[in-house]
């Protein structure tokens, strides 16, 4: 109070000499100094930093001072001319002001300052750091007085009083932390703060004994020492309280004893090998032994004999293990009455003898290609036997002394030995054949054969190929009956036809007539679009399978008269001219059926370049009078069956003709042939595919078409010429036959060129469908296909669900280029940029699983998978891991170049082995040289 | 299915700037332009799309329409009625929006257009040896379409002119990763240009790269594989723009959403534009973004091939179209504030014949009318030459109504590229017919 008091009474002083009236201010420029920090309590010889701010005078020094002396002095303190204040040594009687003063010897500020008595100094607390809960510890440090008190983290502590340096406190600490810890006497401040660790308190630690394991001497010492150790026991001979054990003078049976200390911690326990004056004895000492053999070992007065892995009776006799152990050195032990003795028997291991293998069950000499397993016959084998074949280490997957299972992964065909080995013992070499014996074709070719009359390669049936050839092959394909059916989806719902479909193209065995089939629905297109229902396009895609091998002329027949294209293109109720009303006959499927079924727009030559007139047009193949003479011929038929004119859609059966509404007028039909009046709709309908069928070019153009769809995008004009000669005349003098139309297309040696890679050329393949890349992937990895898998959504959004093209002109179009070349690339017209990324999150989703080797695109109750375990045990060489990817997606014929990239890609993968599998794969089939099938 | 999208925060410039802001900062790029093309594919109708109900043209009345149509005619009362001086015509009826658009000077109809290699008459058409001067594969869809596309009547185009507008304004779109020319309907030959590669931005959204980082690496090494082959070449540039525009699109349009209301259609009946349109006005919008000064979008809405149930058919279609361009045209005017700086126009690949078959539908044509629609549009009025409807007069290639147009696609294509930056004098560059045979004459709906 004395302080505030006089602060008060000052500052009036202070206003009477300096301040003017408010009511006087005329601006706000009146002079002022304003101090900081204001009244403050400090120590004694402490120093404290002054700042004065003056304003309204120009110059803003001030003199420092202390109880109106310069400089101060001894007694209240002394200040610098910076404004740093320090206190004096001894706490005057009076009180201390502390003023500034400006230039102008008139402005000033003053304030008061307290000094009070240094607290004491906490130098450290015992012990350190503090475990956590309740704590007493003692405080060291200086100037302690009694009643002093500490405080910690903000709590002041009981505190005792014990010296000037010693204090003793308690307290509680709940975490621990650092916390500041400070002391002050009666009437000081705080002494200075030292921070003080605490520690999470917990059990002693686990009680200890040293040495923890020692050999002693019959009747001699061994001092043991244990911390804080209460007492000592011994099993045998004796131990003090300190801990000095003293040996037995004669051998227990055991020959050995224990020490056991106890403490704070519990118990701790010493074990002591007794030696005897005159040491156990065994023989022989060292011995070699084969698997299985025995030895007979001697050991003075021995009562116990033991083995690391073979056996011993109680008189010695050792029989060695039959299998093979972890390490190839047992050790024999034998305790007597002078200690214990062990001998060494080296274990010898059988040479292996190869008898025979069987793969699936199946005595062979040959394992083929991609993922196998296979059995070992013979003898001397053990289940540390490695298994080498050819160059490349097998996976043990389970072994007796007479078979050995192995698994692995073949990329490569030819002949290899195969060897087991026992360490250094190693089996005759044993000769099998890797891959197909007496192959008519090789492993690559017949992978690509089946990229184009297949929907794509499986490992078994590449492997058929091989075994028949591809004309074998073929014909087998065009006598196998239909396989692939579609009855047991339901007619009325929409979808489903989509991924039945992959099943089908995916799991059954006439691929060839499926793959020939989905070719003919995007050349005689027809689309739920307009059709609605599964039952409306059911019927024609069975029909298509039906007829992938009959003559072309029958498929444009069967094509017209089915229910579902004479609703689609409209000849199904399409009435001739009505003259009351103006009508005419609808041109719809009159003119698709000559645009994209048949013959094209352009004239052209047999290998399908087109003929052009003398200034260089082309030359139209009909005109629009065509088209509306065609469209009278198709008029007169209606929908099964055939009530009444104008009888509702009928997709399960052909049309049927009904003759009153058929333009039964002459017609002029292409190439300016006539057919004659008063036809019937029937005979009218023959004579128009009569004359379409023998239109030149047909041949050409559904020759080229097909050839896009299961070749090449881009065919020579000699390859085009080729096919439209065998569509002329299959050999026989038969036109349209398409046995042997695919049969040239499929065996053109433009077809069969590159077969065993290396020679890529710049316009070479076709990029791949979704509908032929799914099954692909799956097949060609050996994987499994269900209706109920999930692809129906990837294909609407990658603009290729089945049977639901935009319109006629299919999902794509013939001449359709390639981005960026001048190359016709029917596929891309679907392929958009972004398309691309969907297909590309697609594949990775068919193929990537977490830890997951085998990885559902369907409900995990049903078999929709892909099963990537042959994989996993060729991760750790992703040279071997690439070479086995090669052979089953790119042939075995991947370029050198983009092998290193996905070897690189594999490599940098370290995620493990399932991660990097999945990379590797992923890295191959999202590639464009993957996507180009070629 | 995994959820590819991932969301990508750019909320840069725009997103710090409210409605009115985003509005003024397109508004301010002065320079901006956009051409929207919206394709009818299968060949709209224009006989019941445009009907003259009495006009000062021998033969454009109602009555010479009624009697071709026969019973695909559209009964007179329904019409939304529009004038064109004083000749009056009447749009489909379901053609509201459109009508409004007309009447307000938004909106202009361009009569009678099509593909031509030079002006020509039925006398030309049927002279023999004549072929050279016609389109080749009249009435065929892919041809036609292609010749729309292109405004190549050789059918041997293989880029189309928004592409090939693209490729000559690349100059004003410096910097910008992404595309001029975008389809919202797959791949678009329109767009394709020699140097630019459409994107592809279906209105569900484009995902992006949704693979692990390992898979993804090795993705983008094997996509440098090269060994010649052009169409794996193809294939892996593809790729690399999928990923790329994906990126860019996802970064652009995350944090774009309009306010106006692009209907939806019903259930059973979506609107099947309205999505493209939306997505055509986000993208205008994000083009600050983008870093584009030209855009040019395709849009298609397709079953207009109505050779059997045409007026249901076209009806609902008709409506899906007016509704759609009548809230886009909205949506520029009054939410982005670009109205003057965004031009829709309509097309199809032909138009179909005034006779109908006897499966209630009409077969396919040749010329037919288009609107043109947005700020910049000298609206409210007819362009080209409105045809006869005698059946066999001088613009009827046949008996049945099939219009030889009397404005070609050139001069149509002329008039949008010119009012987005091309100069007059080069547009003979990008269309050798109009310089050749059209005398190199614009039709001045863009003023």
């Amino acid at each position: 109070m004395r302080t505030q008091q006089s602060s008060i009474k000052q500052a009036a002083l202070l206003c009477a000499a300096l301040c003017v009236p408010a009511m006087f201010v005329q601006s706000a420029m009146a002079q002022s100094i304003s101090l900081s920090p204001g009244y403050t309590t400090i120590g004694v010889n402490q120093q404290l930093q002054y700042t004065a701010t003056v304003t309204g005078l120009a110059n803003t020094t001030v003199t420092w001072q202390v109880v109106g002396i310069t400089g101060g002095n001894s007694t209240y303190g002394t200040i610098t001319q910076t404004g740093l204040y320090t206190a004096p040594a001894t706490i005057p009687a009076n009180g201390i002001t502390v003023i500034a003063l400006a230039n102008d010897k008139k402005t000033m500020a003053v304030t008061y300052v307290n000094v009070a008595p240094a607290g004491p100094t906490i130098t450290s607390v015992s012990p350190m750091p503090v475990p956590t809960g309740s704590y007493n510890v003692i405080v060291t440090g200086v100037g302690f007085k009694s009643g002093a008190t500490v405080q910690a983290g903000g709590a002041n502590l009981p505190t005792t009083f014990v010296n000037s340096t010693t204090l003793k406190v308690s307290g509680w600490q709940g975490t621990a932390t650092k916390v500041p810890f400070m002391a002050m006497n009666a009437g000081s401040l705080w002494g200075p703060i030292v921070s003080i660790p605490f520690v999470a308190a917990g059990p002693p630690p686990p009680q200890t004994i040293a040495p923890a394991s020692v050999s002693v001497t019959l009747g001699t010492t061994q001092q043991f020492t244990s911390a804080n150790a209460t007492g000592f026991t011994a099993s045998v001979g004796t131990v003090t309280p300190a801990g000095l054990y003293t040996a037995p003078a004669t051998m227990p049976a055991s020959g050995i004893a224990t020490v056991t200390a106890t403490g704070p911690g519990g118990t701790a326990t010493a074990s002591i090998s007794l030696v005897s004056t005159t040491p156990q004895t065994i023989a022989p000492t060292a011995v070699s032994l084969n698997l299985g053999a025995t030895q007979q070992f001697t050991s003075a007065g021995a009562t116990m004999w033991s083995a690391t892995y073979g056996s011993v009776t109680a008189n010695g006799l050792y029989t060695a293990p039959v299998n093979t152990p972890a390490t190839l050195v047992d050790t024999v032990k034998a305790i007597g009455p002078n200690g214990t003795a062990a001998a060494s028997v080296t274990l010898i291991l059988p040479t292996p003898v190869i008898t025979g293998i069987t793969v699936n069950g199946t005595p062979t000499n040959s394992i083929p290609l991609g993922a196998f397993t296979m059995t070992i016959s013979g003898t001397g084998f053990t289940g540390k036997s490695t298994i080498l074949l050819g160059n490349a280490t097998a996976n043990l997957t389970g072994s007796s002394a007479n078979g050995i299972n192995v698994s692995g992964f073949a990329s490569v065909s030819g002949n290899v030995n195969l060897v087991v080995s026992n360490g250094a013992v190693s089996s005759a070499p044993y000769p099998i054949t890797v891959g197909v014996s007496n192959a008519q074709v090789s492993a690559a070719a017949a992978r690509r054969f089946l990229e184009q009359g297949a929907f794509g390669p499986s490992p078994k049936d590449a492997a058929h190929v091989q075994q028949v050839g591809f004309q074998g092959w073929l014909n087998e394909q065009f006598t196998m009956p239909q396989v692939s059916d579609y009855s047991r989806l339901a007619g009325s719902s929409q979808g489903g036809i989509l991924t039945a479909f992959l099943t089908n193209a995916t799991m059954n065995a006439d691929q060839l007539r499926q793959r020939v089939g989905f070719a003919y629905s995007q050349l005689f297109v027809t689309s739920i679009s307009k059709l609605i229902f599964n039952g409306n396009v059911i019927p024609y895609q069975t029909m298509l399978l039906n007829d992938a091998f009959k003559n072309y002329r029958q498929i444009l027949s069967d094509v017209t008269l089915s229910g579902a294209m004479g609703y689609y293109l409209d000849m199904g109720n399409n009435a001739k001219a009505n003259p009351n009303s103006g009508s005419v006959a609808n041109e719809n499927y009159a003119r698709e059926i000559l645009q994209l079924f048949s013959i094209g727009t352009k004239a052209l030559n047999q290998d399908g370049t087109v003929i052009t007139d003398a200034i260089g047009n082309p030359i139209p193949t009909y005109s629009q009078f065509t088209v509306t003479e065609f469209a009278r011929v198709f008029t007169g038929w209606t929908f099964a069956p055939a009530q009444y004119w104008g009888q509702f859609y009928n997709a399960t059966a052909p049309m049927q003709p009904w003759a009153p509404m058929h333009d039964a007028g002459g017609k002029t039909l292409l190439n300016g042939v006539q057919i004659q009046a008063g036809l019937s709709p029937q005979a009218d309908v023959d004579a128009a595919l009569d004359n379409i069928f023998n239109h030149p070019n047909v041949g050409p153009f559904v020759g080229r078409n097909l050839i896009q769809h299961l070749v090449k995008s881009n065919p020579s004009p000699a390859y085009i010429q080729r096919v439209a000669a065998v569509f002329a005349n299959n050999g026989q003098g038969v036109r349209g036959d398409m046995q042997a139309v695919i049969t040239a297309i499929l065996l053109d040696p433009e077809a069969r060129a590159n077969d065993n890679g290396g020679n890529d050329q710049v316009a070479d393949g076709h990029l791949t469908e979704p509908l032929l890349l799914i099954p692909a992937i799956y097949r060609a990895m050996g994987g499994s296909m269900a209706d109920t898998n999930y692809f129906g959504f990837d294909l609407y959004n990658l603009n290729e669900d089945l049977y639901n093209s935009p319109s006629v002109f299919n999902y794509f179009s013939p001449f359709f280029h390639a981005p960026g070349t001048p190359l016709y690339g029917p596929e891309f017209q679907i392929d958009t940029p972004n398309n691309a990324v969907y297909r590309a999150n697609m594949l990775w989703n068919m193929i990537a699983g977490y830890q997951s080797s085998v990885i559902y695109y369907g409900p995990s109750t049903d078999a929709t998978y892909l099963d990537e375990t042959p994989f996993l045990a060729l991760a750790q060489t992703p040279a071997t891991l690439v070479d086995a990817l090669d052979l089953t997606f790119t042939h075995g014929t991947m370029p050198p170049a983009l092998k290193s990239l996905v070897v690189a890609a594999a490599t940098a993968d370290t995620n493990g082995n399932y991660s990097r599998v999945q990379t590797a794969i992923y890295t191959i089939i999202s590639s464009g040289y993957y996507s180009v099938w070629h | 299915m995994r959820d590819v999208v991932r969301s990508v925060s750019a909320a840069g410039a725009l997103g710090a700037l409210g409605k009115f802001g985003e509005m003024n900062a397109l508004a301010a790029n002065g320079n901006y332009k956009a051409l929207v093309c919206v394709f009818m594919a299968g060949g709209n109708d224009g006989h019941n799309t445009v009907i003259p109900i009495h006009t000062g043209i021998q033969g454009a009345d109602y009555a010479t329409y009624a009697k071709g149509r026969s019973f695909l005619a559209l009964p007179s009362a329904g019409l939304k009625t529009i004038n064109n001086g004083s000749d009056v015509y009447g749009l489909h009826t379901q053609m509201p929006e459109i009508q409004a658009l007309y009447n307000s000077g938004s909106a202009a109809v361009l009569a009678n257009v099509g593909m031509l290699v030079k002006p020509t008459d039925r006398n030309s058409y049927n002279s023999p040896g004549n072929s050279a001067a016609l389109p080749s594969a009249l009435f065929s869809h892919s041809d036609q379409q292609g010749q729309w596309q292109t405004s190549n009547p050789t059918g041997l185009g293989s880029f189309g002119w928004g592409g090939g507008l693209a490729d000559f304004m690349t100059s004003l779109n410096t910097g910008a990763a992404f595309p001029a020319a975008t389809s919202t309907s797959g791949a678009s030959l329109f767009c394709t240009g020699q140097s630019t590669f459409p994107a592809s931005v279906p209105p569900g959204g484009t995902p992006i790269l949704g693979v692990s980082q390992s898979a993804g690496n090795g993705l983008q090494q094997v996509l440098t594989f090269n060994n010649g082959m052009q169409m794996v070449q193809a294939a892996n540039g593809n790729m690399q723009r999928g990923v790329n525009y994906a990126n860019l699109l996802s970064n652009a349009l995350s944090s774009i959403s309009l306010s106006t209301v692009f209907p939806s259609g019903t259930p059973d009946a979506p609107n099947q534009l309205s999505p493209q349109l939306a997505t055509v006005a986000k993208m205008i919008k994000a083009q600050p973004t983008l870093g584009l000064t030209r855009q040019i979008f395709f849009c298609q809405l397709g079953g207009f091939d109505t050779h059997g149930v045409q007026l249901a058919t076209q009806d609902a279609l008709l409506l899906q179209l007016s509704q759609a361009v009548g809230a886009f045209q909205q949506c520029m005017q009054s939410e982005l504030g670009v109205g003057q700086q965004v031009t829709l126009f309509t097309a199809s690949e032909f138009g179909r014949t005034l006779n109908p078959n006897g499966n209630t539908g009409t077969d396919h044509a040749w010329g037919s009318h288009h609107f043109i629609v947005g700020g910049a549009v000298q609206g409210g009025k007819f362009y080209g030459q409105f045809p006869t409807l005698q059946l066999g007069s001088l613009v009827d290639a046949n008996q049945r109504g099939t219009l030889i147009p009397t404005t070609s696609v050139d001069q149509y294509a002329a008039t949008l590229a010119k009012w987005f930056g091309v100069p007059s004098a080069q547009l003979g560059t990008l269309f050798p017919n109009l310089t050749a045979n059209f005398g190199g004459q614009t039709l001045g709906f863009l003023g």
